[in-house]
């Protein structure tokens, strides 16, 4: 028989199910910290093209498997594709 | 005769007084005892069925003993499991470990122990070595100090010189810094387990063993950031320009004045201004480069390069090391040295290898140029030089793999007598409107080292044709070339042993087995390493609660702390105290948290346990497991088997094989043929379901589902 302890447990991250060290955030840290790298991203990739849309970065940064992050790769396709 | 120890009688033949040696190994023992007998003809006496050997040496009896290592360990005093634990002995190891074989070896001892009128320990020099004499000296002959032999190499002359020239007493800093190490690697060791696996079973009521040590913690945190940046990787692109050229009518490379441009118009405008595919000659260049000799072997640089060249791992390099150190063929491995002092004796050393086959052209090459001066690198060890052969033959007992390192030690040390290499490196700069392209070329005008070296290092070359400058080049293409920025490496075993030296985890000794630590552990897995879920949920909790068992200050401060007790710069007492005082400050902040760990530790075990394990669907032989993919921790394999093949009624044997490339996923599908599932199989774009049997009718017909 498996005993849970009685303390409150924090909301847990919709993508990974793992705890979040704060529970105003959306998402557990490791999530969180790839979100906000995407805008930075975004204004990388707008210089490198010239034109790109949102989206397309988006949707190419899918494409680029074994380069791009996991924790990159989960937050696009939580938030922009499956949501 | 018959000796008396702590009430037990003990039988020896040997005739009494003698000198008592404390040899590390067996092998070394016979070795040692071979050396310095007179007549090189030990007697050698059964004891306990071990070979103990006696010797006579300027009318002493000698009676050299070996130990298999360590004899003893360090066991808490108290018997409750709990913590914090600060009080400990040194028992000997077959008391507490059932698989220690150490018993016969300490009984030999003590036998021993009342017939010796001294002790010289001729344990190897180092800090381990220090230890093991000292903790036999101290609980089974039952004395403080003694003799103290210090050799690199395991040679006859080496031996000798070490005897006439034996300490006589032990240097009680470096055995002071030895024993601090054991000490405070057990207190961290035992606490933190302890506290760790109590903070998670206090949350679940479940035992569950949690093990970190003081080095094992910041290894395994390296591995777990590392894998943070590649997971939180976000490729940039960028393209390349690339280009052929034709130059007396054969084809080169040549590069553009950039090798990366990061925004695509300027690209597409270089293309542009290129599209004529005709250059001009505008320069032609040529200057002569050096190459030197690599610095001698320590233990890192051969490991490292074992790993490159032959794939073993730093563990294994320095076991068959070890083994050719016992044999006497290569000096004394654990070394940070990278110098060969010309004490060495070169040339002897030289014309030994002169007289091996394989050596024998470049050994009489470097003694007829009668240079037996080495090139050296940085590092220094007080203890030993560089790893170099010592030129005896080797004989048929050498396995394959030592063969091998034996080959690379001997190659590694006559290129450091080598002459530098002379390579003549040559340009020839192509212009296009404003844009410069390179041709190069490169030509060995002498091999030098490199020669003594091969095949584990080698040059190539690419003669460039003459040119005149000025004169038209046609180009075969220009094409720019749409590229992407790479996430970091991840490690292998060799570079995390690089990535330790380089943040001061652990010490040359230690750092094989902590990584080997973390693969028996389930850690870590993997050729490439990465972090098992485990690992990762460890270090996650760690750092954010107690980020000091997963950072490297702490073990590079006690790595300084060691050094200080090794000059006699602190004592050891003090020190310990003041360890003990700090650990049980840190366990108490641990203790308040307590609980808030053990829950984050024990949500995180849950996660990795269940991504751990993946269920394809039900077995389709005995109908009553599941299918789950199984993995190789240590090689990273993995193959799909029946969860009843634990159950004793059933033992199902059904197995199925998986590519160990790409990722696996399960379909929750059906194999219309033969009803087992269908798992998804992704390896970069390409991306295919199939059925997991190899003889399923589907794969027979080229069908991919």
């Amino acid at each position: 028989m498996i005993k849970i302890s009685s303390k409150k447990t924090l909301a847990v991250c919709p993508i990974c199910k793992k705890n979040k060290e704060n529970s105003q955030e959306k998402y557990c840290k490791n999530h969180n910290a790839a979100k906000k790298l995407l805008k930075p991203g975004y204004l990388s990739w707008l210089k490198a093209y010239g034109s790109v849309s949102w989206d397309e970065f988006l949707k190419r940064l899918l494409d680029l498997e074994g380069l791009v992050g996991d924790f990159i790769k989960e937050i696009v396709e939580y938030e922009f594709y499956f949501q | 005769m018959e000796f008396s120890y702590n009430g037990v009688r003990y039988l020896s033949s040997i005739e009494t007084p003698y000198v008592l040696g404390i040899a590390e190994k067996p092998q070394a023992a016979r070795r040692l005892a071979y050396a310095l007998d007179e007549n090189n003809k030990p007697t050698v006496k059964k004891l306990r069925n071990i070979s103990v050997f006696v010797c006579t040496r300027d009318n002493n009896r000698i009676v050299i003993a070996p130990a298999v290592g360590h004899l003893f360990t360090l066991s808490s005093i108290g018997k409750t499991w709990n913590y914090p634990v600060l009080d400990y002995e040194w028992v000997p190891s077959h008391t507490v470990s059932k698989t220690a074989r150490t018993k016969n070896f300490t009984d030999v001892f003590k036998s021993l122990a009342k017939g010796a009128s001294n002790v010289i320990i001729m344990t190897d020099f180092d800090r381990e070595g220090e230890v093991i004499g000292y903790l036999i000296l101290k609980y089974l002959i039952g004395k403080t100090d003694a003799e103290r032999m210090k050799f690199s190499t395991l040679t006859v002359r080496d031996i000798l010189q070490a005897y006439d020239q034996r300490e006589k007493s032990l240097d009680m800093g470096f055995l002071n810094s030895g024993l601090i190490r054991h000490y405070v690697d057990w207190l961290y060791g035992i606490n933190y387990s302890r506290a760790l696996s109590l903070a998670v079973k206090k949350v679940s009521g479940q035992f569950k063993t949690i093990s970190i040590g003081r080095v094992q913690g910041p290894t395994l945190g390296s591995v777990v950031e590392l894998e943070n940046k590649i997971k939180m990787f976000l490729p940039i692109p960028f393209w390349t320009i690339e280009s052929e050229v034709i130059l007396d009518n054969k084809k080169f490379k040549a590069f553009y004045e950039k090798s990366k441009i990061e925004i695509q118009k300027e690209a597409v405008q270089i293309i542009k201004d290129c599209s004529g595919l005709a250059g001009k000659i505008t320069d032609v260049s040529s200057e002569m480069s050096y190459q030197y000799s690599f610095p001698p072997f320590d233990l890192g640089s051969l490991q490292r390069e074992a790993y490159r060249y032959f794939k073993f791992s730093p563990s294994k390099t320095l076991e068959y090391a070890e083994n050719l150190y016992l044999k006497a063929l290569i000096s004394y491995p654990r070394t940070d040295s990278q110098k060969l002092p010309m004490t060495l004796g070169h040339k002897t050393i030289l014309s030994k290898l002169s007289n091996q086959s394989d050596y024998s052209t470049f050994a009489n090459e470097i003694i007829s140029r009668k240079k037996f001066k080495p090139r050296e690198g940085k590092r220094t060890d007080a203890a030993h030089p560089a790893i170099h052969p010592t030129g005896n033959v080797p004989d048929n007992s050498l396995s394959a793999s030592e063969r091998k390192i034996y080959d690379l030690v001997v190659k590694r040390y006559l290129s450091v007598f080598g002459r530098r290499a002379e390579i003549l490196k040559g340009i020839i700069e192509i212009t296009v409107k404003t844009h410069k392209f390179e041709v190069r070329g490169s030509k060995i005008i002498d091999e030098g080292w490199i020669k003594y070296y091969k095949p584990y290092f080698s040059l190539s070359e690419q003669i460039l044709p003459d040119v005149q400058l000025n004169s038209d080049v046609k180009f075969s293409y220009i094409e720019s070339k749409e590229d992407f920025t790479s996430p970091p490496y991840r490690y292998n075993e060799s570079s995390l042993l690089k990535n330790m030296e380089t943040e001061k985890i652990g010490t040359k000794a230690t750092r094989a087995g902590i990584i080997k630590t973390l693969f028996d552990r389930g850690y870590v897995e993997g050729k490439v390493i990465s972090p098992t879920p485990l690992g990762v949920g460890v270090v996650d909790v760690l750092q954010s609660q107690y980020p000091i068992l997963v950072k490297s200050e702490m073990t590079r401060n006690l790595e300084d702390i060691m050094e200080d007790v090794k000059n006699k710069k602190t004592n050891i007492d003090s020190t310990i105290f003041t360890i003990k005082n700090e650990l049980k400050d840190l366990l108490i902040l641990f203790h308040k948290k307590e609980e808030e760990i053990g829950q984050s530790l024990y949500e995180n075990l849950r996660l990795s346990e269940k991504s751990e394990l993946v269920v394809l669907g039900k077995c389709q032989k005995c109908k009553k497991g599941d299918l789950r993919i199984i993995k190789s921790r240590k090689s990273g394999k993995r193959f799909i088997s029946c969860s009843a093949y634990f159950d004793k009624s059933v033992k199902c044997t059904a197995t199925y094989p998986l590519p160990n490339t790409g990722t696996v996923r399960s379909t929750s599908k059906k194999c219309p043929h033969d009803g087992l599932p269908i798992i998804e199989w992704q390896r970069g774009k390409r991306k295919y379901q199939m059925c997991i049997s190899p003889d399923c009718p589907s794969k027979k017909e080229g069908d991919k589902n």
